[in-house]
């Protein structure tokens, strides 16, 4: 199987496999040194899908080990029984954590309490592209329609094959080809109506007035 | 089904992109991100925590709580004590408001002053039953007084009108 640190030059592709199904086992089973291998393989992902919607990195770690918690507690108690479909529980859980906790922030926020309003997105990590870029794209992405960012960031951010998030969102896979592929061309127009000099994140205002 | 969409460059340009701010999101997150999951799930995969709880034996760190947990736990402690706070409040109000146990006392009566106001509303009583006696005896001597009058005490009707009306 791959591992993590080979799949970071790549969209990340995990396959579901019988040496999957075997790795679960054998975390299943109290194997530590399995469980290490599957936290190298998804941990970065879930945490990556987490960030995008969450911004605030403690946050999204926090949410994250929240997730892996309920992975373990599940697989011991014998929850969930492999049958190629782990990637589409694994981030179902993870979708629905990060739902609860958008809600969760959203009242606070209606309630005074802004701890989601600070921290936006600063990645540090060198990545081939300009930081005011990746603001800019991640702009552009929280001004897709939700159907359109939910695929887009389980796509990209989750690394999900198609056919997994088929499973998780139950929805046919040619549907989601063609929505994935819109939402990128919505992403590009965004982009590039925005220009050099504007800002995306105020596109919205501009184009209204 | 084929999962390689046929991308134009266009779309294909903004997919690298996407790609390269999953890895820096993914990036963000510091080298210890694993080790962290790791030491909060140790405890879980070695087979003695389910459930919040630890069986003996156990070897390695419980899991930590994460604090988006307490967080949540707080927020329902925060609801309780809400609903207490108000059923506390609601019991000292009725208590306030409720009547006195004074006013609730029960007051001695004077059998002997409540038979004689009987007695007295008896006589009343008598006195109107007398009344409508006399009024019943003076509406039979009217009676009697109209059915003399118009024909020797036989029956007084419209033919004997007509007739009389005739004849004058």
């Amino acid at each position: 199987m791959k591992h993590l640190a080979d799949q970071q030059s790549q969209p990340v592709w995990v396959e579901q496999s019988a040496e999957l199904g075997a790795l679960l086992a054998r975390a299943a089973s109290g194997d530590e040194g399995a469980w290490r291998e599957l936290v190298s393989l998804y941990g970065r992902r879930v945490f990556a899908l987490c960030r995008s919607r969450l911004r605030d990195r403690d946050l999204a770690e926090e949410v994250t080990q929240s997730v892996f918690v309920t992975v373990a507690t599940k697989l011991k108690e014998g929850a969930y029984a492999e049958s190629g479909r782990f990637e589409a529980w694994l981030f179902r859980i993870a979708v629905n954590r990060v739902r609860d906790q958008v809600r969760s922030a959203g009242r606070r926020l209606a309630s005074g309490d802004g701890e989601m309003a600070g921290s936006a997105v600063a990645p540090a990590a060198s990545v081939g592209l300009a930081s005011d870029e990746l603001e800019a794209l991640q702009s552009a992405m929280a001004r897709l329609p939700e159907v359109d960012r939910q695929v887009v960031e389980l796509r990209h951010q989750g690394g999900m094959p198609f056919a997994a998030i088929a499973e998780l969102l139950d929805e046919p896979i040619g549907t989601l080809l063609a929505r994935h592929h819109r939402a990128l061309k919505k992403l590009k127009e965004m982009l590039t109506n925005a220009g050099p000099d504007q800002d995306p994140r105020t596109l919205g205002v501009q184009k209204r007035g | 089904m084929n999962q390689h969409i046929q991308l134009d460059d266009e779309a294909r340009g903004i997919a690298e992109r996407l790609d390269a701010l999953a890895r820096a999101q993914g990036a963000s997150a510091g080298e210890g991100l694993e080790g962290r999951i790791l030491a909060g799930t140790r405890g879980i995969i070695a087979g003695g925590v389910v459930a919040g709880g630890v069986k003996s034996g156990v070897q390695g760190p419980a899991p930590r709580l994460p604090r988006v947990h307490a967080r949540r736990v707080m927020t329902r402690l925060r609801h309780a004590g809400l609903v207490l706070g108000v059923m506390v409040c609601a019991s000292v109000a009725w208590i306030g408001l409720r009547p006195s146990p004074q006013a609730l006392a029960v007051v001695p009566v004077d059998v002997d002053t409540l038979l004689a106001g009987l007695e007295a509303m008896d006589g009343v009583g008598a006195d109107r039953s007398a009344s409508i006696g006399d009024l019943a005896t003076e509406a039979e001597q009217v009676e009697s007084a109209i059915r003399g009058s118009a024909g020797g005490g036989g029956v007084w009707n419209f033919s004997d009108l007509i007739e009389q009306d005739g004849n004058s």
